[in-house]
């Protein structure tokens, strides 16, 4: 198993996960810290992989193209694991083992592609009231994902692979909804996206720059850009007008997928009527 | 309460029942249903109804028009009784539905203003139910949800009043062999979705009480699907296009709604659904949302068309003298975003469709229609035009036109 851990220019936040990781889980997984493209001064002492072509150090790397790149380097070394925690470098953990804790879930449940902790922030924690503690959503930001080996083999780019579309579609470069496609491409390819309450995500004791437990990074001008961005992507890309396409898409290889395995549709989310 | 009596005449499914499910059935659509700001607005969408042949729905409220023994409406001076002749003289077929929106105690400002106790309030509100009903009314709406002597009614009590309500429309209509279409739901403005299990719980005391007592289940359910009106802009979360902080997005949200809806049988009905953009709107109908409410937005633009006339035609004056009465009336206040940055234009703006009935008005009116006809132009014959070109715009995003 591998944790790739991705910095962007918050050094001290990257240093604490991988330090966190390494004592709950340094026998169970290797921990890998890639560098999205900063200078020097702000990167992790723990750095593995640094992305330090120009055009990396001068826009740096977000998920998109963060996440390929540390798979790409990790594939290219000969190094292939049965899972992957692809995790931003600004997180932190309300629990110990989360490494250890979301393989044994993944592992219990054979068709589920990517876990994901849960964060306090997010509206799904309503999800878990009554006592459940896996659900399965066709709609998550990606902030750290546990991702099965299998699943990644479907959905990597056979054909010139490159930081650029290895995993992610990275000309979306802020990501806006290129995890929501990656979520349908696990539906598509029979496999769930669940997030599980047994390990959550813990707000950071200081406010920094960088993805706060949404998932939404950056003041109201950033946001906008981000979305812009996105939205032109999917137009592009899918002949999408709107966010709603790109979800209701989700929604469909969710609903396709629990018609092909109703054993998870006891993991599904929404009430049903007694 | 007692049950209605079995043996009852069951008067069946009525025909604006019937063809609201067959066109609900025909293809997957959002029907549209519109405030009456207006009779321009009342007769853009009679004429929109004779264009398409989409069925549509008047939805008024007891301000806009109430019973002539409560003291109507401020909608054209109509009162139920001559709004609905009016609407019928023109559409003897009925294919406009009329509908009560927010029909219930304490929903008009007369009961409001003399502090009704809850009990005249509520006799007062079945007077008003009762006379939609005899005016041939299609759809109530009962909403018990104001209460002006209480802040924190319980569920219960709520759900008391609510099936106090339904016994008496339909006992009024099985005597007058009428068939309704009800509609429940309580009106909460947060902006926000609906709690899901609260839905589901709230829908299944509905059925047993109806099932209990020979009721008709409600046609529609309002559900809080993240809609909210302010000054001339939708800011619910809807929306949105960022994940909000403690809530579900909305698109995964209202699927769920949706879904527990269709397994009780009833059809989802968005309020509020004003200035939302065309994208939003277009995932209505993929969305499973059944009917939409739009109403300020109509009565906006129609004072904006008044507006364009009298600056085409040079009529600055009159121009200034509906700008200031739709402001003198205060009508906005409850509309203002907070913080608001309206100014006292963007105010007029807000609730010039109030004073369109007002005599200052009719007079101001008057002079304006008189200039434009010395030009050859008609003055409500613009207005009604853009009336329709912006409620097509709600039919097209809602798949109720063919291609």
């Amino acid at each position: 198993m591998a944790a790739l851990v991705l910095n962007r220019g918050l050094p001290r936040d990257a240093d604490h996960l991988v330090e966190q990781l390494r004592q709950d889980s340094g026998d169970l997984a290797d921990i890998y810290l890639i560098e999205s493209g900063p200078s020097k001064k702000e990167m992790s002492k723990y750095c593995n992989y640094w992305a330090d072509w120009p055009e990396a150090r001068k826009m740096g790397l977000h998920n998109t193209r963060g996440f390929n790149y540390g798979l790409l380097e990790l594939d290219h070394s000969g190094k292939k694991y049965g899972y992957y925690f692809l995790i931003t470098g600004d997180l932190w953990f309300a629990q110990e083992n989360p490494i250890r804790i979301l393989r044994e879930i993944i592992e219990a449940h054979p068709r589920l592609g990517i876990v994901s902790p849960l964060s306090p922030d997010w509206g799904e924690a309503q999800y878990f009231k009554g006592g459940d503690d896996l659900k399965c959503v066709w709609l998550i930001p990606h902030q750290g994902w546990l991702v099965r080996r299998t699943l990644l083999d479907k959905l990597i780019a056979v054909d010139d692979p490159s930081y650029m579309n290895y995993f992610y579609d990275g000309t979306n470069f802020y990501g806006y909804d290129a995890d929501t496609e990656l979520i349908i491409k696990a539906y598509h390819n029979d496999y769930a996206v669940a997030v599980t309450s047994e390990i959550m995500f813990a707000t950071r004791p200081d406010e920094q720059q960088g993805l706060n437990t949404t998932g939404v990074e950056g003041g109201a001008m950033l946001q906008r850009l981000i979305f812009e961005e996105g939205l032109a992507w999917m137009h592009k890309k899918y002949g999408f007008s709107g966010k709603w396409e790109m979800r209701e898409w989700g929604k469909t290889e969710y609903n396709n997928f629990m018609n092909r395995h109703p054993e998870y549709q006891q993991f599904g989310i929404g009430a049903r009527v007694r | 309460m007692d049950k209605l009596k079995v043996g009852v005449k069951n008067v069946g499914l009525g025909s604006a029942e019937r063809r609201l499910r067959q066109a609900l059935a025909r293809r997957r659509c959002t029907m549209l249903a519109v405030g009456p700001m207006s009779k321009n607005c009342v007769d853009a969408v009679l004429e929109l109804r004779n264009e398409t042949s989409v069925p549509l729905t008047l939805i008024a409220s007891r301000r806009q028009i109430e019973a002539s023994d409560l003291g109507g409406g401020y909608v054209n001076n109509w009162s139920t009784e001559t709004f609905a002749a009016y609407v019928r003289e023109r559409d003897p077929g009925g294919q406009v539905l009329l509908a009560r929106d927010h029909g219930g105690p304490w929903q008009n400002d007369a009961e409001v203003k003399q502090e009704l106790t809850l009990a005249a309030a509520m006799e007062s509100c079945k007077r008003s139910y009762e006379v939609d009903i005899l005016a041939g009314f299609d759809v109530i709406h009962l909403d018990p949800s104001i209460d002006i002597h209480k802040t924190d009614v319980s569920q219960e009590e709520l759900l008391e009043r609510l099936f106090e309500l339904y016994q008496f429309c339909e006992s009024v209509a099985r005597k007058q062999g009428r068939h309704l279409m009800y509609e429940i739901g309580t009106e909460e403005q947060s902006g926000d979705q609906q709690d899901v299990e609260e839905l589901a719980v709230w829908l299944r005391k509905v059925r047993g009480y109806c099932a209990e007592n020979n009721l008709p289940m409600p046609f529609f359910a309002v559900v809080q699907t993240g809609t909210k009106v302010r000054e001339t802009v939708n800011v619910g979360n809807l929306s949105d296009p960022h994940r909000v902080r403690g809530l579900v997005p909305p698109e995964v949200q209202i699927a769920n709604l949706v879904e527990i809806c269709e397994q009780f049988g009833i059809n989802l009905k968005e309020h509020n659904t004003d200035y939302l953009s065309d994208s939003v709107l277009g995932w209505h109908p993929r969305a499973g949302i059944h009917a939409a409410n739009v109403a300020p937005e109509f009565g906006v633009a129609e004072t904006l068309q008044l507006l364009r006339v009298c600056e085409e035609f040079g009529l600055s004056r009159e121009r200034e003298e509906f700008l200031q009465l739709a402001y003198r009336s205060g009508k906005w206040q409850k509309w203002l975003a907070e913080p608001s940055a309206a100014g006292d234009y963007e105010k007029s703006v807000i609730a010039g469709h109030y004073v369109l009935a007002s005599p200052k008005f009719v007079d101001i009116k008057s002079r304006i229609a008189a200039r434009c006809r010395r030009s050859g132009f008609d003055l409500d014959a613009s207005i009604k035009a853009c009336l329709r070109h912006t409620m097509r715009r709600y039919l097209r995003a809602f798949n109720l036109l063919d291609r």
